[in-house]
């Protein structure tokens, strides 16, 4: 296990990164753990770093995306072969971790997404967001030809191959929500779904809190999945 | 040719765009690459001032009754691809800017680290 590493982007989290970050080092004794911290204005990072995590600072917050991708270039610089990504908000269940890593130790597949639906959902989907969502499965199936129950899921595990795609320009810091596997489906990496639980996260911290957020959040994502999918690849890809 | 008047404030506004723009190269307050969009228009302004026939042909090639309703389209596009580029370069920034947070970060990580080793 000391070849996994388990990222933890975190914006203003000093509520719950400790407890987050004492929760995986239980599960995961020998893995790193590293918070991302996107610019908090509070002791995120000072918490972090006292309850045992590597903590890399971003001087401004450029988003989850961005936030995350600075965990997979750690993960990658530093050699390690395995990596888990999961919030910092405390949504996602530590216990699942073992559930989502062991089929890409095993090699049953290069990334796993941990799937609210599959498993047990802790909340009430807001109808709104459970409209997105539906949308999304759709649009993910027209693409893929894949049925996926939780295309929006951040609980993920993956191997050093899909780190070195996620690791390019190539990877949509925006929004990595549904044109990740698009993008995975299209390089022809293996990924399954893996039930877990989730609780609801920090609406506060949510980026898609408002309307216009929501709106804009909608038009991108159908956007970049369609351009993912059409787009010639990079050289360095094909 | 265009009335007198008319041409010397052509001229003028031209001139006057074409000495301003290459001052702030000079003074390294605009970069060359940003200047040549201004710099062409400026130029583009003298042509038409001193041979309005141009200005006549392509009134009548895209249906306009007003030499002066063709002028208000092509300033209208200029601003437009004023704007493209301008959001090409924002996102061109966004990009280092991400990028450049992000090797900071990762940088500071090795520091501490060195630094903690050489405490031990």
């Amino acid at each position: 296990m000391e070849d996994v590493v388990v990222i933890i982007p975190a914006l203003n989290e000093e509520a719950k990164i400790a407890q987050v970050v004492s929760d995986v080092t239980r599960q995961l004794p020998l893995a790193t753990v590293v918070v991302i911290d996107d610019g908090s204005t509070d002791n995120t990072a000072q918490l972090a770093r006292q309850t045992g995590a590597t903590v890399l600072s971003h001087a401004n917050a450029l988003g989850y995306g961005t936030a995350i991708q600075t965990g997979y270039k750690y993960a990658y610089k530093n050699g390690y072969n395995y990596l888990v990504q999961i919030d910092g908000d405390g949504q996602h269940e530590s216990t699942d971790i073992h559930n989502l890593l062991n089929p890409v130790l095993a090699g049953e597949a290069d990334l796993t997404l941990g799937s609210r639906f599959l498993g047990d959902c802790r909340y009430q989907v807001p109808i709104f967001r459970r409209i997105g969502m539906t949308f999304f499965r759709m649009l993910t199936y027209l693409f893929t030809r894949r049925h996926i129950s939780d295309p929006t899921t951040g609980y993920q595990a993956m191997n050093r191959r899909v780190i070195g795609v996620f690791v390019q320009d190539i990877f949509p810091c925006d929004y990595p929500d549904a044109d990740v596997i698009v993008l995975l489906d299209k390089l022809n990496f293996s990924f399954k779904e893996v039930p877990v639980t989730m609780h609801a996260g920090d609406p506060g911290n949510s980026m898609h809190g408002n309307p216009f957020g929501a709106m804009y959040y909608l038009f991108k994502m159908v956007v970049s999945m369609f351009l993912t999918r059409y787009r010639a690849l990079p050289k360095n890809l094909v | 040719m265009i009335p007198e008047r008319q041409l010397i404030v052509a001229v003028a506004i031209a001139l006057g765009i074409i000495v301003f723009v290459s001052n702030l190269v000079y003074h390294r307050r605009l970069k060359e690459e940003y200047s040549w969009l201004w710099l062409l228009i400026s130029v583009f302004l003298l042509v038409l001032a001193f041979n309005n026939s141009i200005l006549k042909w392509f009134t009548q090639l895209i249906g306009a009754t007003e030499d002066v309703s063709t002028l208000f389209l092509g300033a209208i596009l200029f601003l437009f691809m004023l704007c493209v580029q301008f959001s090409i370069v924002i996102s061109a920034q966004s990009t280092n800017l991400k990028k450049l947070t992000q090797e900071v970060a990762l940088l500071r990580n090795e520091l501490e680290k060195i630094s903690n080793k050489q405490r031990i």
